[in-house]
């Protein structure tokens, strides 16, 4: 009886494990611009692409560096700027989700030590089934896109 | 073009208001009176000045039309533009700046915060980079300033803009005012700003205008720049108004 139960168990594992494993999100170009030390909050950038057939939501983000952390969308309206937290951010099937300057952003708010140009923030993007860790540089500040300084 | 219309519309409003100095939240319909009549104006100076394109209202002074504006200084210029007046703000080395301030200079106005972290950082990024690409001649007397004037005058203290501002750029000014102040300085140049709650009670945002706003050597509103903000674009037309006002 309690081996027929183990067995069910393990089908059942063996079932939902390749769904599980199917959730992939590739991270690229996730960086973090250096600002003034004074600032308590700090922007993030990174591009996400699924690679999957399905849509994956990131619903929570966490870095070990910042007390919290939040996703938002910078929206221009009327001449007027303002953000607009993100609960979830959807990367649709096949797509990719860019985390860029005025769109779409991390808000990393009180950094608990004093960031550095060439330092790496972990951060932690979570959906309902997986964390994803992904390694963020600090970067010199500037308006151009500083992957194309890399190559 | 229309777009172009309803700002100058709304920027009028908010000259208009500026004279009552009211709060933001009262007197919407009185606004949207208002803003009916400006745009009726507007559309009928249009209609007038489209309908008859061989009258020259050169030789009448007062007049000026959009039309008779350099054109790569008309999307911007505000050709009635009025002094500032009653600038009450504190600079980030705690002195006091009146309009006196603007005399003599020509002054770009940024409204933000230091907790927004992504488009304040970008406009002061892109105005760093205008500096750097200002033409010599630019440069001299009057010679440019940038304001960075905070929306958060709660939590932007002086000592804080003035780490904030200078990390951008030397020469940047960060100042700040009581709400009372920095209500009159917005609605003389049409800059709007909000707050919103946050989780927290010190975690709200601010929404804000996301324009430049350009104060002339005889502290007269003169132009805005309105995003997207594009470095070259701001540099050529700043150049070009610098030479239209010699030339009057």
């Amino acid at each position: 009886m309690l081996i027929k139960k183990i067995l069910m168990v393990m089908v059942a594992l063996i079932i939902t494990l390749p769904a599980n494993a199917k959730e992939i999100l590739q991270f690229s170009d996730a960086w973090i611009p250096e600002a003034p030390p004074v600032v308590k909050v700090m922007a993030g950038y990174v591009k996400i692409k699924n690679p999957t057939a399905t849509a994956i939501d990131i619903n929570k983000v966490t870095s070990p560096d910042f007390e919290k952390v939040e996703m938002h969308l910078t929206i221009e309206k009327d001449g007027m700027s303002r953000m607009q937290k993100q609960d979830i951010v959807s990367v649709a099937a096949h797509d990719e989700m860019i985390f860029q300057r005025g769109g779409l952003h991390l808000m990393l708010i009180n950094a608990k030590h004093v960031m550095k140009r060439g330092e790496k923030i972990t951060l932690n993007f979570s959906t309902n089934k997986s964390t994803f860790t992904v390694m963020a540089e600090i970067k010199e500040a500037s308006i151009g896109d500083p992957s194309h300084h890399q190559h | 073009m229309v777009i172009q219309i309803w700002r100058k519309a709304v920027i009028i409003i908010r000259l208009m208001n500026s004279e009552s100095n009211k709060s933001s939240s009262s007197g919407n319909s009185a606004v949207i009176v208002i803003a009916i009549g400006v745009i009726a104006v507007v559309l009928g100076a249009l209609s007038w000045v489209y309908l008859k394109p061989h009258f020259s209202p050169a030789g009448q002074s007062g007049v000026i039309s959009e039309s008779s504006l350099p054109k790569e200084i008309a999307s911007v210029y505000i050709p009635n533009g009025r002094p500032l007046a009653g600038i009450r703000l504190t600079d980030h080395n705690n002195q006091p700046f009146t309009e006196e301030r603007f005399k003599g200079k020509w002054s770009f106005l940024f409204f933000g915060f230091t907790h927004c972290p992504d488009v304040c950082p970008t406009t002061l990024l892109v105005m760093k980079a205008v500096w750097a690409r200002l033409p010599a001649e630019a440069k001299q007397a009057p010679e440019p300033q940038l304001l960075f004037v905070t929306v958060d005058p709660d939590r932007d203290t002086p000592a804080i803009l003035k780490a904030y501002t200078t990390y951008y750029h030397p020469d940047f000014l960060g100042v700040t005012a009581e709400h009372k102040f920095l209500d009159i300085l917005a609605n003389q140049v049409g800059a709007l700003y909000g707050y919103e709650d946050g989780d927290t009670e010190d975690s709200y945002t601010v929404n804000h205008s996301a324009q430049i706003i350009l104060i002339d050597p005889q502290g007269r509103f003169r132009a805005v720049f309105s995003p997207p903000l594009q470095v070259d674009e701001i540099v050529k037309t700043f150049v070009a108004i610098r030479k239209y006002h010699k030339g009057k």
